[in-house]
């Protein structure tokens, strides 16, 4: 005997009954054999979903979405895209020197500002300061300071130390030494400790202790930690020009408000080799690191 | 002292590593001195450490009605805007990644239309969302729109590239169990993929909403977002009060978002409710 196949209605009367049901019904949620009784967690998913759909609403309320003029304007789109594909290559003599100064500003802030982090990390570590009183805050402080992005940093310095690379270099070094500190204190938070109290133990001070045994259990990480950040830097540094701090970020906004979309094509290809290169490099050393 | 031979022994084979870390550290310090030629200029001049002690006195008295009034285009409406920006480019992002994300899975598609969405993926990352930015302020104008569209295309690459993981770690033997009680395509929809992705799912959209608060602020650097342009142009006109009025509301915004959406992940990936 063949039933016949439900039809589409009677298909989606029975996945709307499964899907809401247990909403209201506590004897849908439970299964129950002979052998045991399970009762499923209230589902929270429709009303993830009423709160997403009202936010939705506010959201194009506040944002002035205009479809129409987006969809109006893609031709224009297309033409910029079509052009940025199109690279100038002859542009790439005057690439050199803002390319070079940015890899600079990423090399220099994030050596220095890994190397301000190390004290601060120890000082923010629960296990290395037993007070609370003393770490709290230092954590605090520290998540204070990386609140703000690195390019409202950068846009700020520039009315201390004027226009120029230097403006960038200290942003992109304060940016580096809140996030190796806060990384760095959570690796240090996990290393084994029974190391550390057996040094302390003969006699060794506190900084002799943490030489001895904690620097050879995160140095791997610190080095990777650090690689991570340089990975970011470089891509920081490289917009870090758009409120005119240095790199090759100056010239890229230079060349968009010129409309030469060929060129900014050009800088941008150059720019997709240096963060692949720097991305492999980085990955595969981080890879013999740890 | 005599030490046991054994200890002798263990502390005569210990690593040499001398010559790697001399490298390191030579590596090290020559990146730095050739790093350093690009900070010229004096560092603290007296105009600059004038403008540090007006910016510190304006962190002290920052306009407090700006802060607490609830007017358009004062701190509270901005940090609303911002944060409307920031959920509309990360729901478009995830609403462009969940399609991508299947297609680019190894498991799903073969390995070449894998690899075309992985290239795609790696091309959004590595553009500097400025530049996005400005094509999409070319397309649509100034303003918060085109911060909004900004946003989606770049958060496009990461949301697709962890929810591609995700899917690839998605464990197939419950779609098989469901093929042999008859399930239906919406059923094992519902009863096999919906609960294994959704939790990562949501987890890697909400990580994605915190870094696109900071990224909706920065935008408005150039002209794509009302706060941060409202701020630079504080900072600008040497109004710090003001200036300091918009980075105390991006303070406190930036970490009860940091804060509740990392409590959010661990609660969504741990299972406690």
């Amino acid at each position: 005997m063949s039933k016949e196949k439900p039809s589409f209605f009677d298909r989606t009367k029975i996945v709307l009954r499964d899907t809401l049901t247990p909403y209201v019904s506590k004897k849908a949620r439970t299964h129950k054999t002979d052998a045991f009784e399970v009762v499923e967690p209230y589902p929270i998913g429709l009303y993830v979903f009423i709160v997403l759909i009202i936010v939705f609403i506010l959201a194009i309320d506040a944002t002035n979405v205009d479809l129409i003029m987006f969809f109006g304007n893609l031709d224009n789109m297309w033409r910029i895209i079509s052009r940025l594909f199109n690279p100038n290559f002859g542009f790439i003599g005057r690439m050199w020197g803002p390319l070079i100064e940015t890899i600079q500003i990423s090399i220099g802030s994030t050596i220095i500002g890994a190397i301000l982090a190390v004290p601060v990390a120890i000082f923010s570590s629960s296990n290395i300061v037993k007070k609370s009183i003393i770490y709290n805050p230092v954590r605090f402080i520290m998540s204070l300071i990386r609140t703000i992005p690195v390019l409202v940093y950068a846009a700020m310095l520039m009315f201390i130390v004027g226009l120029g690379a230097m403006a960038g270099f200290i942003a992109l070094t304060i940016f580096t030494f809140t996030i190796v500190a806060k990384m760095l204190y959570e690796i240090i938070e996990t290393v084994d400790m029974l190391p550390y109290e057996a040094i302390e133990s003969t006699g060794a001070n506190k900084f002799q202790a943490i030489r001895t045994a904690i620097v050879p259990q995160v140095l791997g990480s610190y080095l990777s930690i650090v690689l991570y950040n340089f990975e970011i830097n470089i891509r920081s540094a490289s917009i870090i020009g758009f409120v005119g701090a240095g790199g090759i970020g100056l010239l890229l906004n230079d060349r968009i408000s010129w409309r030469q979309y060929e060129d900014v094509g050009m800088i941008l290809l150059v720019l997709f080799a240096l963060i692949i290169l720097v991305e492999t490099l980085s990955r595969y050393l981080r890879k013999r690191l740890t | 002292m005599d030490y046991s031979q054994e200890v002798l022994a263990v502390y005569e084979s210990r690593p040499r590593t001398l010559f790697f870390k001399l490298g390191l550290a030579a590596i090290i310090i020559f990146l730095f001195l050739w790093s350093v030629p690009s900070v010229d200029g004096p560092l603290i001049s007296q105009s600059g450490l004038n403008t540090v002690r007006l910016m510190f006195e304006g962190l002290a008295n920052p306009s407090w009605d700006k802060i607490f009034s609830l007017k358009n285009f004062h701190v509270p409406y901005l940090m609303y805007e911002t944060l409307m920006v920031a959920f509309l480019g990360t729901l478009i992002g995830t609403i462009i990644a969940v399609p991508l994300s299947f297609v680019g899975s190894r498991n799903i598609t073969n390995k070449y239309v894998a690899f075309a969405v992985s290239v795609l993926v790696v091309f959004i990352r590595t553009m500097p969302f400025f530049v996005i930015g400005l094509i999409f302020i070319r397309v649509v104008g100034p303003g918060v729109f085109a911060g909004v569209l900004a946003i989606g295309f770049t958060s496009t690459g990461m949301i697709t590239k962890l929810y591609t993981e995700t899917v690839e770690d998605m464990d197939k033997g419950i779609l098989e169990a469901l093929d042999s009680t008859g399930a239906t395509a919406i059923q094992k929809l519902r009863a096999g993929i919906i609960p294994q992705l959704s939790a990562n799912f949501a987890s890697h959209s909400l990580y994605r909403f915190d870094i696109n608060v900071r990224n909706a602020i920065i935008l408005g650097l150039i002209s794509a977002g009302r706060l941060g342009f409202d701020l630079q142009a504080a900072i600008g006109n040497f109004r710090y009060s003001d200036a300091a009025a918009y980075l105390y509301g991006i303070i406190v915004v930036v970490m009860i978002i940091e804060f509740a959406s990392a409590n959010l992940r661990k609660k969504l990936i741990y299972g406690k409710r």
